[in-house]
């Protein structure tokens, strides 16, 4: 019975417990302690030996939640990663499996004519997709995937290939506008409702759909991840919001706040409840200056305090960077975009620029984005058009 | 002439295949149009926690306030400080942590105060079938203001009412976040996750209920990381393979595998249809079945086929 393999069950099931981030810069109690050793006796039990190297990789590095992906200053890695992840075999019933994909495809070969794959002049390796978005020769694409080049090469559906410019781009939303004298299709732009549960459908230049996904998050802005973080644990209380504890060497504890204190006021603007706390720290940016007024044993003092950036630290942030790598290649530019949908399409960098479509073939945006495991970002068409129109004015 | 007549009928199947595909286009017209009304019927329930250390997520399942979220959120909070509760909405409150089964992950919270809480209804997941949509939410990362918690939506793959597994892509933050199906009825509570993005874990919520005055209580028991069941309770082919290739290296006495007439040399080409191209893949295809259940294992002997059935044994029987 002893010869009985099967502790490789436990090998290959890649069991971890680390949906549970830590996010909040605390300062480290036994507790934590007691997890963290607990998870890195987890990982070693389970993890495949190249993912712990990555993770070592990560923690020497020590990102924070802001300075982005890891395959940055590893394109091998990033490679490598995103063959597999091309490669990966798909349960029958997985949702990506092509076969479930089958059903969507009057959609792709539909809209597949709007679209090409965009490459370096004479060279195999795709660097990105591309949308036509006028009837003039007009295409969108993502940006910062162009390598600064100033032309490029497209490849239609149909395996025609053509040169464009790159007449404009737009940093902030992270599109480049291409210019072309081909005759294309352009995509409609109109803007239809925008619902969390809607189904959506990339599309590349060929007949077959790319992936399908959810729209997870309506747009909003995601400038300022960077945003205003004090440090302290808030509480309720009947006359404001109670600090019931201050982190160390964080914002909060350089300016003297102390645990027990009642935050009354921000800046004049009356914290009656955690979230109007977390409202007034959070709509600030790192660096900012903020006046708290705060009741500290019966009496009321007024104390300033310099915002710190929300940022994760050490093991947090290799944890978090880990599992944002799970499964997905992040684009080097995933974050700081002025509004964006958030849904779940797996796409891999050299996607983007590839259009969404629901299932009455209405194009929601432009993806713009993988961001990690979980999401995938897109500019809606509107915001699209809008930079469209600016640009030919 | 003769082309014609080759044509036509490709055709015919080609239209055929262009209707079908419309139909099933009209059939997850009418699925997504379920999904967007259940999302904003449960959305309200589905909350952040933290301790001040970490953030998971939560889902309130009374009117009183009761959330059940993972076992694992609950851990840091040893001292058992109450913790910070946040709406989608944006509002907060303040839970009381109870008790949690880590063997499972499974843990329980109580809001605080009289107020008429959003809730969501406890579904079966006996019921959960491979193949079943579902419908995932949590609070991704952690709270973020103006950001409402991130909806997906998959497929189950495996479920053994103690754990399920779906292609619904979880990540930090999302932990104890909840998993409902189509119609809004809770089955899972997000666990943890794999490699791949089709490998995200989700504790049944039967065993919540099965538990559920021990959790109320306030007990903890049981460690993270635990089999789903012990080994006398899992099901066994009994054959060893190599991670490579599907041709299997040895066979053991008495198992399912023996007596269906696996040999040594065999190469298992599907079980169940399933293909089969090394040892994980045998692990995937039985690992969620019951000692007793019949499988259909479609081998290659030298250059012959066959298919033998074999009912697979749990390893109290193996023993026997």
């Amino acid at each position: 019975m002893k010869q009985f393999k099967w502790n490789s069950i436990g090998r290959f099931v890649i069991v971890m417990t680390a949906c549970w981030v830590f996010l909040s810069i605390a300062s480290v109690s036994p507790a934590q302690d007691d997890f963290d050793r607990m998870f890195e006796q987890m990982m070693k039990e389970y993890f495949p030996r190249d993912l712990l190297k990555e993770i070592e990789s990560i923690r020497e590095k020590k990102p924070s939640s802001e300075d982005g992906s890891f395959y940055k200053s590893n394109p091998e890695v990033r490679e490598i990663r995103v063959n597999q992840l091309r490669a990966r075999r798909k349960d029958r019933v997985e949702k990506q499996h092509p076969e479930n994909l089958a059903p969507f495809r009057p959609l792709s070969q539909k809209l597949c004519r709007s679209v090409v794959a965009v490459f370096r002049k004479g060279e195999p390796k795709q660097l990105a997709l591309a949308t036509a978005v006028s009837n003039d020769g007009y295409l969108v694409t993502k940006a910062s995937e162009l390598d600064d080049l100033k032309e490029v090469e497209c490849v239609r559906s149909n395996s025609v290939k053509f040169d464009a410019r790159v007449v404009r781009v737009d940093k902030t939303n992270d599109l480049a506008l291409l210019k072309t004298d081909e005759n294309l299709t352009p995509i409609e732009m109109e803007s239809p409702p925008m619902e969390e549960g809607t189904l959506l459908i990339t599309v590349n230049n060929s007949q077959q759909p790319v992936a399908i996904g959810t729209l997870a998050v309506k747009p909003r802005s995601i400038i300022g991840n960077n945003r205003g973080f004090l440090g302290v644990e808030p509480g309720p209380h009947p006359r404001g919001v109670l600090l019931k504890d201050v982190t160390d060497r964080s914002a909060a504890q350089r300016a003297g706040l102390k645990p027990g204190d009642i935050v009354l006021q921000i800046n004049g603007v009356a914290t009656g409840t955690v979230a109007d706390l977390v409202r007034e720290i959070a709509s600030r940016k790192k660096g900012q200056a903020i006046e708290l007024k705060v009741e500290r044993s019966g009496s009321s003092v007024t104390i300033k305090a310099t915002l710190d950036g929300r940022m994760m630290r050490g093991d947090r942030a290799a944890r978090f960077e880990m599992m944002r790598n799970l499964g997905a290649v992040p684009s080097e530019r995933h974050s700081e975009f002025p509004n964006v949908i958030q849904h779940d399409t797996p796409i891999l960098p050299n996607q983007c620029g590839s259009p969404i479509v629901d299932l009455d073939g209405r194009v929601i945006g432009i993806n713009i984005a993988r961001s990690g495991r979980t999401s995938s970002f897109a500019i809606p068409v509107k915001m699209v058009k809008r930079m469209l129109d600016n640009s030919k004015q | 002439m003769h082309r014609k007549h080759l044509f036509a009928p490709f055709l015919i199947l080609l239209l055929g295949a262009a209707a079908q595909c419309q139909e099933t286009l009209a059939e997850y017209r009418k699925q997504q149009a379920t999904i967007k009304k259940t999302v904003q019927s449960v959305m309200p329930a589905t909350v952040s926690i933290t301790d001040g250390i970490g953030f998971g997520s939560g889902v309130v399942v009374s009117r009183d306030g009761i959330i059940l979220t993972a076992g694992h959120v609950l851990t840091t909070n040893r001292n058992g400080r109450n913790l910070t509760v946040y709406f989608p909405d944006g509002s907060t409150a303040e839970a009381r942590p109870l008790g949690k089964n880590l063997n499972v992950d499974a843990g329980m919270c109580q809001l605080i105060g009289e107020k008429k809480w959003p809730y969501v209804e406890i579904g079966n997941s006996k019921s959960v079938k491979r193949g079943d949509w579902c419908i995932c939410i949590g609070h991704s990362g952690g709270y973020e203001l103006g950001r409402t918690p991130p909806v997906r939506v998959g497929k189950v793959l495996r479920n053994n009412n103690v754990r399920m597994i779906t292609d619904c892509a979880l990540i930090g933050g999302d932990s104890g976040g909840p998993l409902f199906d189509l119609q809004g009825k809770l089955i899972a509570i997000h666990s943890s996750i794999g490699e791949s993005i089709a490998e995200n874990r989700h504790a049944a919520i039967n065993p919540f209920l099965r538990d559920w005055d021990e959790l109320a209580d306030g007990k903890t028991w049981g460690r993270l990381g635990a089999p789903a069941s012990t080994p006398n309770e899992r099901a066994f082919l009994g054959i060893r393979m190599s991670k490579e290739n599907a041709q299997v290296e040895l066979v053991f006495e008495n198992s399912a595998a023996a007596e269906a007439g696996v040999q040594k040399g065999d190469v298992v080409m599907t079980i169940d249809g399933e293909p089969i191209r090394g040892a994980r893949d045998v692990v995937e295809a039985i690992q969620d079945k019951e000692p007793g259940t019949q499988i259909k294992i479609r081998i290659l002997r030298g250059d012959r086929k066959m298919t033998l059935t074999a009912r697979l044994k749990s390893m109290a029987e193996l023993g026997q």
